[in-house]
């Protein structure tokens, strides 16, 4: 399974009826992101050594980035990410959770991100240009 | 009708404390100024702390009307400029998001 099926997973439950739904799908639409990010990383010869450390591990990787739609990716994943541990660890207070605008907005944005992944892989030169800034940044 | 210069403003006590920490007030300064002037329906706009394992971010919420349709692009907008106007340095300490509940901040302004 590639990880961005998830997304598909979180479009489903942001048009679920709950809360609990709602929260859910932040969720999936996070890990679609991260683990496509950590995927993208590994095929680019980077790699986490320990995987209480993915998460950090990746969204630097992406917020340092000197390509700025990967920095674009890399917020959209810091932002996902703060909205995941609410999501998760909160729910004694709705709070953006009330209804599922923003949940919903989250799983747009992880759609839109998500392919600047594809497209950076797909030009050979930006790849290079990106790989090599990260070798650089993270010797 | 509510203008930039009104829009009320929270920094928590908290956010406050970590903005001196971080050194970035002028860099804040030109988030809250660039929210004020390019998010429509702005109500309120509040800045508090996030605690990341990395070091503490701040994390700028507008209040704000929901947009008209279904995709609101407030805050990839805002993403977009913040990695034009600031190096990953300064970025990767603020968080931007969008919240449609009403807020209090206006009446928690000393």
């Amino acid at each position: 399974m590639r990880p961005r099926a998830f997304l598909d997973l979180a479009r489903e439950l942001v048009r679920g009826p709950t809360e609990a739904h709602w929260r859910a799908a932040v969720g999936r639409a996070y890990y679609a992101l991260l683990l496509e990010g950590r995927a993208a990383l590994q095929r680019w010869g980077f790699v986490a050594l320990r995987r209480d450390q993915v998460h950090a591990f990746v969204r630097f990787r992406f917020l340092y980035a000197a390509d700025a739609d990967l920095q674009k990716f890399g917020r959209t994943l810091a932002r996902l990410n703060a909205l995941r541990n609410q999501a998760d660890y909160e729910p004694q207070v709705p709070g953006p959770f009330r209804d599922r605008r923003v949940a919903g907005q989250a799983v747009r944005d992880a759609e839109i991100h998500l392919p600047y992944l594809d497209t950076v892989e797909a030009d050979p030169l930006r790849l290079a240009a990106v790989i090599a800034d990260i070798r650089r940044r993270w010797p | 009708m509510t203008t930039a210069a009104n829009i009320p403003v929270l920094i928590t006590a908290d956010a406050e404390q970590r903005l001196q920490e971080l050194g970035m007030r002028t860099e804040l300064d030109a988030m809250l100024e660039y929210t004020k002037k390019t998010v429509p329906g702005l109500r309120a706009i509040e800045v508090r702390p996030y605690f990341e394992q990395d070091g503490t971010m701040l994390i700028i919420t507008a209040y704000k009307d929901p947009p008209d349709t279904e995709d609101d692009p407030a805050q990839r907008n805002w993403d977009s400029w913040a990695v034009q106007a600031f190096p990953p340095e300064v970025h990767r300490w603020f968080l931007f998001e969008v919240d449609y509940r009403e807020s209090n901040a206006a009446e928690s302004i000393p």
